[in-house]
């Protein structure tokens, strides 16, 4: 391979990596303890790079862009192939895939399965991804990226959060919020969305995947009333609901308007054939608001905020409804979600059965959920899959579509075989006749 | 035999707090003073009651949690009017106590418990919150520290509640004096007990009813 590359003066492309563990420094005797690197290194035109050179210190520009091209994330940046793109599009076109689509939302899980640290996982969306495609890959899931680097809206507005680097931490924290009193509530701007906050690093996780070949890219956002929730601290937003709804309104609009700022920057700089929009909406629930306020404070904004997103030529959006809505699962089914030709996909908690998900969305959604996270956690493999089985059979006949799922986030410390289950089940039970 | 003036006044205090109307609380609380009713009853069988009733809106799901907040700050609303009283008589109160909370280790559900830190705080406890997936060390060493009377954990994840019970067991025996409550999804009041807790709370009203049970109950720990 050196040698042709050579020979033509570099000018032909052989495009050929070849990754190969070298010197176990375990003292493994002759069989383990080979360093065949000193061999390759010596061949004229062939570029050689150790993954050791991108540890942080001392290593070079030109090692480090060397080890990335050598990085698995590049392979698949140039791979024909990602895991089940064929069926997943099939599936967001309103076509009918091979087998239902299974995405399990296992999202801290993959830092756990990858080995990564989670400061790693939240604070670099290159990592982030390359713990996303290993996961997805060797589960045989169907890659769906998502990202987020925690609490839209909180940075942009002006507030600080901090990725976990203490142990103990598993998420990002709010160190500050960008308002604490009705009158700095009132102060905010709408921010510049290029400017500062975590944006430029949804930005970077949708550009790297935008250069994958074919998974849908994420626009990053959070309902209204989520982004208000980051603005001023859950427990201001509810008190003022009470005492100050004026300003939870003017709240409410400036956080609507930085969703829709965020989506026009998305939309100049991405292919919108494959963006989709993202939110989720667990402080909507009917364990902290009632139906009333949730008409009077979130549905309004979060409607508009679906509909204008649609309207900019966003083909669909994924939405999450976190928690027990049980008040109110009618209201959110009004909403657009997306359009006949480019269904959008609505993910539910179990604290709705797939059956009536099915009925409330599944005429104009795609319906996600909803296998018991706690089941996932603790159950032995078989009830796990049982429980996807009982999930698959509520919701293949969806109108548009299905997609098994866990009801809400994998907990990290889900036993790897219970991930693969849901796959197994997909492929056991989810095998797809002609949708009714 | 108290005055029915008395009971009609501590009645209405109560029903200002349901009614979340923290002016008519303070105007209340400041007329009990100038009536001679002890602050301490006013607390009780005024304030205290008006969250019972709250609570009760709360578990019959007239009652969301704006409104258990804003019923909470009136509440404060009224304690900061008879705070002087009360400190007048402070050394007769009781302290209400100091509690830590947090959730199990290998859990990051942290909805259920920083509610629990709020109406807490709203009864008047003192209260550190160590955050979620906290290690048992992190709480041996909290307690080392600052003594708190009571250690509450949220348990929403039934593989992290598995680890409570050696939690409590440690706790104990370093801290014997220290009462342990439970809350969340991964346990019950049956469970609870089992794991050796000394209390049990389904949601944050019963948790703070709770605490202040536990503490009126606390019997002095014999040294061995």
């Amino acid at each position: 391979v050196a040698k042709i590359r050579f020979t033509f003066g570099d000018k032909a492309k052989v495009p050929f990596v070849l990754r190969t563990p070298a010197g176990s420094g375990t003292g493994a005797a002759a069989q383990h303890s080979q360093s065949p690197e000193s061999w390759f290194v010596h061949v004229p035109s062939l570029k050689c790079g150790s993954p050791l050179a991108v540890r942080p210190g001392g290593k070079t520009d030109t090692e480090r862009a060397l080890c990335e091209k050598l990085s698995i994330l590049h392979c698949w940046l140039n791979r024909e192939e990602l895991p089940g793109q064929r069926r997943l599009w099939a599936l967001l076109r309103g076509e009918v895939p091979d087998r239902i689509v299974c995405i399990p939302l296992d999202l801290g899980y993959r830092a756990r399965f990858t080995g990564i640290s989670l400061y790693d996982y939240y604070s670099s969306p290159r990592k982030n991804l390359w713990a996303q495609l290993i996961t997805a890959e060797i589960h045989g899931y169907d890659f769906f990226p998502l990202y987020s680097p925690g609490y839209f809206g909180l940075c942009e507005f002006g507030g600080e959060t901090r990725f976990p680097d203490l142990e103990g931490m598993q998420g990002p924290r709010v160190v500050r919020y960008p308002a604490s009193t009705p009158r700095e509530a009132d102060a905010l701007v709408v921010p510049d969305p290029e400017c500062g906050g975590n944006i430029p690093l949804s930005l970077e996780f949708a550009a790297l995947v935008s250069e994958l070949n074919g998974p849908p890219v994420q626009i990053r956002l959070g309902t209204p009333f989520l982004v208000a929730c980051n603005m001023v601290g859950l427990e201001n937003l509810m008190r003022w609901m009470i005492e100050y709804p004026a300003i939870v309104h003017r709240l409410m609009r400036k956080a609507t308007d930085f969703c829709l700022r965020v989506a026009e920057l998305y939309l100049r700089r991405f292919d919108r054939k494959r963006l989709i929009a993202q939110d989720g909406c667990p402080y909507e629930s009917n364990y902290l608001i009632s139906r009333q306020q949730f008409q009077e404070f979130a549905l309004p904004y979060v409607e508009e905020l679906h509909r204008r997103v649609l309207d900019m030529g966003v083909p669909r959006w994924y939405t999450h409804i976190c928690g027990d809505h049980s008040q109110q699962w009618d209201l959110w089914a009004r909403l657009p979600y997306g359009r006949p030709e480019s269904p959008g996909i609505v993910s539910v908690g179990d604290e709705i059965s797939i059956a009536r998900a099915v009925e409330l969305f599944g005429g104009q959604s795609i319906v996600m959920g909803n296998v018991n996270t706690l089941a996932m956690l603790a159950r032995p493999y078989e009830d796990v899959l049982e429980l996807a089985r009982q999930c698959i059979v509520a919701g293949k006949h969806s109108p548009q579509g299905y997609i098994l799922a866990a009801a809400c986030e994998v907990p990290p410390a889900t036993p790897p075989a219970n991930v693969h289950a849901l796959v197994r089940a997909a492929e056991l039970y989810g095998r797809t006749e002609q949708r009714a | 035999m108290r005055e029915k003036n008395d009971i009609h006044l501590l009645d209405r205090l109560a029903q200002a707090i349901v009614e979340l109307d923290g002016g008519t609380v303070k105007g209340l609380a400041a007329r009990t003073l100038e009536a001679g009713l002890d602050p301490r009853c006013v607390v009780a069988e005024g304030l205290a009651e008006g969250m019972r009733r709250v609570g009760e809106r709360y578990r019959q799901g007239d009652y969301y949690v704006p409104e258990v907040l804003v019923a909470a700050d009136a509440m404060e609303a009224g304690l900061q009017i008879l705070s002087p009283a009360l400190e007048t008589l402070s050394a007769e109160e009781p302290p209400r106590g100091s509690v830590l909370i947090c959730t199990a280790q290998g859990d990051i559900h942290e909805i259920g418990k920083n509610i629990v830190r709020i109406i807490l705080r709203a009864y008047g406890f003192r209260v550190k919150d160590l955050g979620v997936n906290v290690s048992v060390e992190q709480i041996l060493e909290e307690q080392a520290a600052a003594h708190h009377d009571i250690v509450g954990v949220s348990c929403f994840l039934s593989t992290s509640a598995m680890g409570v019970p050696n939690a409590i067991r440690r706790l104990k025996r370093y801290h014997p004096d220290t009462l342990v409550m439970l809350g969340g999804a991964a346990v019950n009041a049956e469970v609870a007990r089992t794991f050796g807790a000394d209390g049990y709370a389904d949601s944050a009203i019963d948790a703070a009813e709770e605490a202040i049970r536990l503490l009126a109950n606390r019997r002095p720990v014999q040294p061995n």
